[in-house]
Order: C-alpha cells, then structure tokens, then sequence
C-alpha cells in the first residue's frame, strides 16, 4: 500500500488536464519534448520553462508534486554537468590538466543537456500524474498502428504492454504480501552479508514467479473463454472521436514547438 | 499481559490522496492460552490488526505491548517476537518455495539454534499433526501437491515453529468441508496444548464452535469485544453487520421464533443440544 505515494503515478482528480482527451496528452507531450531538443536559445529555454509551469499548475496538484522526483536526482544532474563540462573537446579552453579540459562551450553543453533532461521529466511526470496508465497505452496503440504495414503485430503488442502495466499493482501487492509471510516464517532480507541478502531472495522470488505464471496461464484461458482471437480488428468498448479541445491542445502544442524551432 | 494493544490507529499513505484509515483507536488484551476470533466485514481491518500484532506494519499511533515490552520500540528485539507468534497467511500455500517438503517445513527454523536431530523431529511432528505420512512425502518438491495439501504444507511450516502465539488468517476458507473439520480439530488440540490461537474468519461456525471470545470490527473500528455466545446472542445486530451467526444459534433462533422458551446464550453445537434436552426434560416433567 505505501507504494501508492511514490511519484509519476496516476492521481485521480478533476483539473482540465485530467479531462483532455488522453491520445491528445500524449501526442502533446511527444510534439513538446520535440520542441525541447530542438531549442537552443535562451528565449527557446525561457517559452518551454513557461509552458511546463503552467502545465503544471493544471493539472491541480500542488506544485511540487510534478518536480518531486527530479528533485531526487539532483545528484545525476551534477554528474551529467561535470561530465559534460569537464570533458567536452574544444580549441579554446578555459584551464586543462591531463584529459580534463573545462571549457565555456562544455559548461553551456552540460547545462542544456540537464536542462532538457529536467524538463522532460517533468512533462512526462505531468502526463503521468493526470492519465490513467490504460488510456496512455491507448494512446501508444494508435502510434504504433502504421507498423501493422510493416506486418509487425502491432496490436498484440499493445495488448501485451496494456496487461503488463495492468498487472504491476497486483504484483506489487503480491510481492509485498510475500515478503511479509516469509518474514513471518524467519525470512532475513536485512542482513548484512551480501551472500545472504542475495539466498534471502529465493523465498520471494519463487513464489512470485510461480504465481505470476499461474496468473498468466488463468488470464489467457478466461481472454479466450469469452472469445478473444488475436488484438486484430478489436473494437474498443468507448470509442470517443477527438474533440475540438483536444484538437485545439494539439494545435497550441505544435505552435510551441514551430516558435521554438524559428527562434 | 501477554499480548496487549493499546489506542492503536493505522492510516495508509498518510498525507497523499491516497489517504484512507484502516484502524481507529483500537484497544484490547489477548491473553495467554486463549481461542480468539475475530470477525467482520470484508475490508473492516481484521488483517491489518494481525500484521501490526505480528510487528509487520507500525502503527501511525499507539502502541502494541508482548509481555509488556513495545515491539515497536527502537531497542526491542525482534526475534522474540519472531519466535513467539507464527502467523499463518490467507492462502499460505503461496509461500511454497523449497525443493523438497522437509526443507520447505524446516524453513523457520534456519535461523534458531536447535540441533539438527531436534529439527527433524520437529518437521515430522508438524508434518503428521496436519495429517501427512512423514516418511512419504519429506522428499517430494510442495508445489506438486494440491492446493488443499500444499495449504496443510505451508501450515505445518508454521507449527514447526512451535510459537506461543498462533495467527490465522482465514485458514479454512477454500477447504473442502473433512478438511475445514480436520483441521479445526488440529486447532483445538493445539490449544489444549497451551497455544494461544487467534483466529480470523468469515465462517461463523468455526468461530462459535471453536472461540471463546470474539472481537467483532467495522470499518476500523472495534465495536464488539466479549464472550462468543454473548454476541451471537444478538442474532439481528450480527445480521446487519453483514457476519451472521453460527448455525446452532441460527436454530435457537428460529426455536425461539417459534415460541420456545431457549436461552440467547448458545453459540456452539452441544450447548444447543443441551439446552434443547433440558426443554425435553422439562417437558416430560410438566
């Protein structure tokens, strides 16, 4: 249960965020991280920090919510700036020992890269927050449509990620009933020596795997049993056009991501 | 005290969206050697209340004392707890992991410092208790068995353990009805023999056959704590919290509803008998 407050995962709420069309989300959010790796420019960099602001004083949550696990990564961030910073080749450096070479050029380099990283994060945590996982993999069956061209089964494969992000909650869940009954039993998971911290996993891995097959084996049989024949030419249960506040978002999204691209 | 909860409340996902109450202000004792049940809705914090008893979640506020001790102090040791409550999960066949039956059932005792002999002789007396041939399936990999037997497997894992404290989590549900009856007479005997069982089901017959006290929830809250027959003496208030009564007071009951002068105190089969050969005899006095 306390897996339910880590952050990126759907919260249930009523912001115009959460009742825009989830293809349109998605959609967005792909044409928005475009328009931050296509930008180079300060006032490129000042129009994206904007936009992700106010997407995230949509979507009715407090603020820090959407930046809470970015937040968690600063120390990644510094490392990608170092890296960046310290290790760009350039003709004209500022100091250089050995392989390290600081230079004006790299320090921008690092900067926009963590920046960019920063800001899809947030995006992505938005889409997350305000989207139920079953509509965002809605989404993703659309995109991948075209591949059927290809004769790559694209639906199954949507019908397979659906189910697995489906079944992570109950897996968790099970994982975590688990673990308490071996502890129960005398299971150790929090001892010292590496060598029985990794035999203190057996007793929860076999389970897991045993029932997660088993779970497997039941769902197909019941898919079939009411009629399932491959995710070809499946009809969806609500099938909702897109409408005008949909389209409207995709339009602002893809503006943003023209001005970036001119400025 | 042996075991003793104290103002005890449990909030999930405490200040996120997600946040639900599980248990408010729940206070009781459990003394040693008794048949403790617990009753109630489904959802009405009957397992949370055994995980924090069994020092598996901490409570958000209150405190839960083992001879007196916290076990959720900082500086208390775990392992006595550990050794003196074995907690039987809903489903425990699910825990199954070992390769043969033996080694699956002596999983508890890795950890204790008893002599390899004094192990077997604990995994066989587990093992026969729940009703196996020792000998014939000590060898044999637990998930080949079927699941009424891989339950009974798991169980007899616990009862190796040998605790003082023994905690069911809806241990019969599923079970085919000789082996509900086995198996509530294994729990019966356990309990002539010194171990405190708490026990929590949805079946109103075991729970009146066996307990002899109850504990009834709904919704997190402890709204019932008192001798069996007291509280199935009120058949209509069991009713409307969607748990029922076992089947011989059911007939009390319906006897009483058809004018029969019987006492409310009956939750058990040979109480319903007797108080129905009392009316007999009185009868042929009259």
């Amino acid at each position: 249960m306390k897996l339910t407050n880590m952050t990126g995962l759907y919260v249930p709420a009523k912001s115009p965020l959460h009742r825009l069309d989830a293809r349109a989300k998605f959609f967005g959010f792909l044409i928005l991280v475009a328009a931050v790796i296509l930008t180079d420019t300060l006032y490129g960099y000042a129009i994206i920090v904007a936009v992700t602001i106010a997407l995230a004083t949509m979507c009715g949550m407090p603020l820090g919510t959407a930046f809470a696990s970015v937040r968690r990564l600063w120390s990644v961030f510094i490392i990608i700036f170092i890296m960046n910073a310290f290790f760009f080749a350039t003709e004209e450096p500022i100091w250089h020992w050995w392989i390290i070479t600081l230079s004006k050029a790299g320090m921008l380099q690092g900067f926009s890269v963590v920046f960019r990283i920063l800001i899809i994060m947030v995006l992505s945590n938005i889409l997350t927050l305000t989207t139920p996982p079953m509509e965002i993999t809605g989404a993703i069956q659309l995109m991948l449509k075209p591949l059927n061209l290809l004769r790559i089964p694209a639906d199954d494969i949507a019908m397979i990620i659906s189910v697995a992000i489906q079944f992570i909650p109950t897996l968790l869940e099970e994982t975590d009933t688990i673990k308490k009954a071996q502890i129960a039993r005398g299971a150790r998971f929090e001892s010292k020596k590496l060598r029985e911290r990794a035999a203190a996993f057996l007793p929860l891995l076999v389970p897991i795997f045993l029932s997660a097959f088993k779970r497997a084996d039941e769902l197909a049989m019941a898919m079939e049993a009411r009629g399932y024949r491959g995710a070809k030419n499946r009809t969806k249960k609500k099938s909702v056009p897109m409408n005008g506040k949909a389209w409207l978002a995709l339009v602002l999204c893809t503006a943003i991501c023209a001005a970036e691209i001119i400025i | 005290m042996p075991i003793e909860v104290r103002d005890v409340s449990l909030t999930y996902s405490e200040g996120t969206p997600f946040e639900t109450c599980a248990l408010k202000n729940v206070s009781f004792t459990i003394e040693d050697g008794e048949f403790l049940g617990i009753m109630g809705h489904t959802g009405c914090g009957k397992s949370t209340m055994l995980q924090l008893i069994d020092g598996l979640i901490k409570p958000t506020e209150g405190k839960i004392l083992l001879d007196g001790e916290d076990i959720n102090a900082r500086d208390y040791d775990r392992t006595k707890l550990r050794s003196a409550v074995g907690y039987v999960f809903q489903y425990p066949e699910c825990q199954l992991f070992e390769t043969t039956v033996e080694k699956d059932v002596a999983f508890g005792l890795k950890h204790s410092s008893l002599p390899k002999d004094e192990v077997a002789e604990r995994v066989k007396w587990a093992l026969e208790s729940v009703g196996f041939d020792y000998e014939k399936v000590r060898k044999k990999s637990p998930l080949g068995f079927s699941g009424g037997e891989k339950r009974r497997i798991a169980i007899a894992g616990i009862l190796a353990t040998k605790p003082r404290f023994l905690i069911l989590d809806e241990p019969i549900a599923g079970l085919d009805p000789l082996g509900r009856d086995a198996f509530m007479k294994l729990l019966k005997t356990l309990n002539g023999q010194g171990t405190t069982i708490i026990m929590v089901s949805h079946n109103a017959d075991s729970i009146g056959e066996c307990t002899r006290r109850v504990l009834v929830f709904d919704h997190g809250v402890l709204v019932e704590n008192g001798g069996t027959s007291e509280i199935f003496s009120d058949v209509e208030k069991m009713r409307s919290r969607h748990i029922g009564v076992s089947q011989s007071r059911e007939i009390a009951h319906l006897l009483k509803e058809k004018g029969l002068d019987i006492t409310d105190k009956i939750s058990r089969y040979d109480e319903l008998k007797d108080a129905v050969l009392e009316i007999l005899k009185g009868g042929e006095q009259l």
